[in-house]
């Protein structure tokens, strides 16, 4: 069997920046590290960084984890392109022969992970919400767990006879911590890119910046189905309680509100201080979303709700009565 | 112009059941449904029917026999020919040995473009799309909102990503996994449902295609499922029931508390 070691991570650059997911995966991999070293098996913690112009960005790399930064400097991975960013992984994956290789379930990194297990023909698991090594002995075996059908069950992925062990991990489930690991020089590396591009990348369109970043938001104000009716209210007290409005999978099939504010398995996960759930069941489809928020207050008419059994404070009650009320209490 | 279109049929997951004691799911009772995103697909490629003269819609499914009925189904929205993928040894494949044997029958029949639902509801992947266009070895636009412009030679399309779109055009042939929270199925045409049942609906066993067994099916694939199990969470919170005034109370205690 071939020599395969360390963990590396691959680093997405979003808008002239380094994503969070990709930080959120460096310091994840220094627990995996950890737990590698309780086996006596050491492993390093290396950065792939792939970008244009990126040799700034490396200091961020060693402060949430990297032990080691690769970096593939050229104007062809200046974007996130499929054909030249999977060439690339493909490349460190052949030259290094990686015992795990990590990337952020992104549309990003979704669109090329599957492209390069496919091609260096190792198994791929997605979009993990849970990574630890096999605690049996002599095993170094990372032990993937990733909810399906909708959050309703959860699975835990091995890939036990190819290399690297590959995964998709979900953003914003794991906190970026700050290691401040030394800074040692980065090692650069030449890719052969192929001259043409495939798909030609015509314009950039900015959305609409209605949207905010739910995902940084401190006090959530969450509606599911029923509110559909009681849109006005919903968005106002989100104003007087400085509360960012989402919604359940439920609410944004009304079309009440657009799908970027969604909650869950199929939206966004968030984590605020404060995350109050009006009207919402607590489906694992939501739920699988917003557990770890520190406080959860649920508000619904229905006493065996489901969402009442994560809740820090449970409300048997009419959401929209309950809402009425808070600003006479603020 | 030649489409090939990749559905699967899947469990309704918002009815599904757990079996809380042996983390599995419980089957019996819940329906089957066309996979949302591929429902999205099969817009996009009647989108391009409707602009391109000669366009054949060839839809393959990998699944039971049972997903016969759904090919059917699709009939009526005016796809051309369906092929079923179904063999006792294509079972238990992940994505890696499902995305072979569908470049396996892939291989079979001419095509321009592949479209593909972004993932499946019951197991959320996103990777078989990408992976068949990698056994097929052709490009790829994940993500797709929106069919832009269609030529004979080349598609231009919006991807949709976190926080903004592109606009991005390839060459054929290539492949594209579409959303269906931006396209929605037009309605089937009566006449075409009228006369779905008598259409003919292509079977193909492992002997057709000529997989190669090692990589086909459970023994083909990369990854094993270690266990399945279904999360538990304990009551922790304190309850109040029918006073409005004191929940509304405790949530601006709460509020209060945490902005101080």
């Amino acid at each position: 069997m071939r020599q395969v070691k360390d963990i590396y991570v691959y680093i997405e650059m979003r808008n002239q920046t380094i994503s969070q997911g990709s930080l959120q995966l460096l310091s994840l991999s220094q627990q995996l590290k950890k737990q590698y070293a309780h086996k006596n098996i050491q492993q390093q913690v290396i950065a792939v960084l792939c970008g244009y112009k990126v040799e700034s960005f490396t200091s961020q790399c060693f402060y949430y984890g990297a032990d080691r930064v690769i970096v593939i400097d050229n104007q062809k991975v200046q974007y996130p392109t499929t054909q030249h960013i999977t060439k690339a992984l493909v490349q460190i994956i052949e030259t290094y022969t990686p015992e795990c290789f990590l990337i952020s379930a992104s549309v990003v990194g979704r669109d090329i992970a599957p492209r390069v297990a496919a091609t260096v023909r190792t198994g791929l698991t997605a979009d993990a919400t849970h990574l630890e090594v096999d605690p049996s002995d002599h095993s170094t075996l990372l032990l993937m767990t990733r909810p399906a059908f909708s959050g309703n069950l959860y699975g835990t992925i091995i890939c036990p006879n190819t290399f690297p062990q590959m995964s998709s991990i979900r953003e914003d489930v794991f906190e970026k911590i700050a290691y401040n690991n030394p800074e040692v020089p980065p090692t650069y590396v030449s890719v052969s890119f192929d001259s043409h591009d495939d798909v030609t990348v015509i314009q950039k369109i900015d959305k609409k910046k209605n949207t905010v970043d739910l995902t940084k938001a401190n006090i959530i104000l969450a509606g599911g189905r029923s509110m559909a009716n009681h849109m006005d209210l919903l968005q106002d007290s989100a104003k007087q309680l400085s509360a960012t409005l989402a919604a359940s999978r439920g609410l944004v099939e009304t079309q009440k509100v657009s799908k970027d504010i969604q909650v869950g398995q199929t939206g966004k996960t968030v984590r605020p201080s404060i995350y109050i759930a009006c009207g919402i069941s607590g489906a694992v489809q939501h739920t699988a979303g917003m557990e770890n928020s520190q406080t959860i207050i649920a508000i619904n008419n229905d006493p065996n709700a489901s969402i009442f059994s994560i809740a820090t404070l449970g409300v048997v009650a009419d959401a929209q009565e309950v809402l009425k009320r808070i600003p006479t209490y603020l | 112009m030649n489409i090939i279109v990749l559905v699967k049929q899947v469990p309704n997951t918002t009815n599904m059941k757990v079996d809380p004691l042996h983390g599995t799911l419980i089957r019996s009772g819940v329906d089957t449904i066309i996979n949302p995103d591929d429902l999205a697909s099969i817009e996009l490629a009647l989108q391009v029917k409707d602009n391109i003269q000669d366009t054949h819609i060839r839809v393959i499914t990998m699944g039971p026999a049972q997903a016969k009925n759904m090919l059917v189904d699709l009939y009526g929205y005016g796809v051309d020919d369906c092929v079923l993928l179904s063999d006792s040894a294509f079972a238990g494949a992940d994505t890696w040995a499902t995305s072979y044997t569908l470049a396996k029958a892939i291989e079979r029949y001419p095509y321009d473009l592949i479209i593909a639902g972004r993932q499946a509801i019951d197991g959320d992947t996103a990777q078989v799309g990408p992976q068949v266009a990698q056994h097929c070895n052709i490009p790829q636009i994940t993500y797709v909102s929106k069919l832009q412009e269609i030529t004979k030679q080349n598609i231009t399309v919006v991807k949709s990503y976190e926080d903004y779109d592109e606009l991005l055009s390839c060459n054929f042939p290539c492949l594209i996994t579409a959303l269906s929270d931006k396209t929605t199925l037009r309605d089937a045409s009566f006449t075409m449902v009228w006369h779905a049942d008598k259409k003919n609906i292509t079977t193909l066993t492992n002997k057709e295609i000529q997989g190669d067994p090692h990589n086909i099916g459970l023994k083909g694939s990369l990854t094993q499922v270690k266990k399945t199990f279904v999360k538990t969470v304990e009551k922790k919170g304190q309850m109040i029931s029918n006073d409005v005034d004191l929940a509304a109370k405790k949530i601006a205690q709460i509020l209060k508390d945490a902005t101080h």
